[in-house]
């Protein structure tokens, strides 16, 4: 395990990369919230990777509650998909205008 | 014919040039940055997962007592917050999955519209009761309560 730690953050950086170019080019909510899951997963990944670095188990924890919360948004994620395709039948992001501005 | 990946130069390529050059100037601002060579790492001999488990639970007397994975702080009270949030988001989740015909919320968990427990109609009674007129009847409640909701979650 002599990994160094640059590795950790650059694989970190390319996937919250990665998830902000699906944000930003993705109109389908489904893949929206797939993005934003990638860009958590950057986060999760600093933080073990800095928690091996420092040598405490704080950041493995944090990491836990992090996961949490991703679930948590994701269930209120998908309800918000569910109500956008029963109102315009389209799961298509660019559609509701009304709450845009 | 052939499906393979094309790459899409319209729209999203200020998006891929963004994101590319965010990752290049991150990766320039970390390879820059003089990190330890040597990562401290964890201590041979000791299980990281019941380390864990104690410092979810503010078990610092085990904590100190098993183990030399120092500076680990208790995060019992986030613990209980994150259950917390974790119960309001499926609260919400059932709230924003729950229909509404005609004025009345329809519970998510439940098969039919309008089948509370107080209605005792022909709408309740089961088709393969052996009476023509009254299966007949169940059709047409059951038409009009799918008429109703497409009508109604438009």
């Amino acid at each position: 395990m002599d990994v160094p730690i640059e590795y950790f953050v650059l694989l970190s950086m390319a996937l919250f990369s990665i998830g902000l170019f699906g944000i930003l080019t993705r109109r389908n909510a489904l893949l929206f919230l797939m993005s934003v899951e990638i860009m958590v997963n950057a986060a999760n990944v600093n933080l073990i990777a800095f928690a091996f670095y420092h040598g405490n188990l704080t950041g493995q924890v944090f990491a836990l509650f992090a996961m949490a919360l991703a679930a948590a948004e994701v269930a209120i994620g998908l309800g918000i998909v569910l109500v956008l395709y029963r109102n315009f039948r389209d799961v298509d992001v660019t559609v509701p205008t009304t709450m845009r501005w | 014919m052939t499906n393979r990946p094309r790459l899409r130069l319209g729209q999203s390529l200020a998006p891929g040039v963004l994101a590319v050059a965010l990752f290049g100037a991150m990766a320039m601002i970390v390879l820059n940055t003089g990190f330890a060579d040597e990562m401290v790492g964890f201590p041979a001999g000791i299980s990281v997962t019941s380390e864990i488990g104690y410092a979810l639970f503010d078990f610092t007397a085990l904590q100190s007592a098993e183990g030399s994975i120092g500076d680990t702080e208790p995060f019992l009270a986030a613990f209980l917050l994150v259950a917390v949030v974790l119960d309001a988001a499926l609260d919400a989740a059932l709230v924003l999955a729950k229909r509404e015909t005609e004025g009345e919320p329809v519970a998510a968990l439940s098969s039919r519209t309008g089948a509370t427990p107080g209605t005792t109609g022909s709408d309740q009674v089961a088709a393969t009761d052996g009476s023509g007129r009254r299966r007949e009847s169940a059709d047409e409640s059951a038409a009009s309560d799918t008429a109703a909701e497409s009508g109604g979650d438009s």
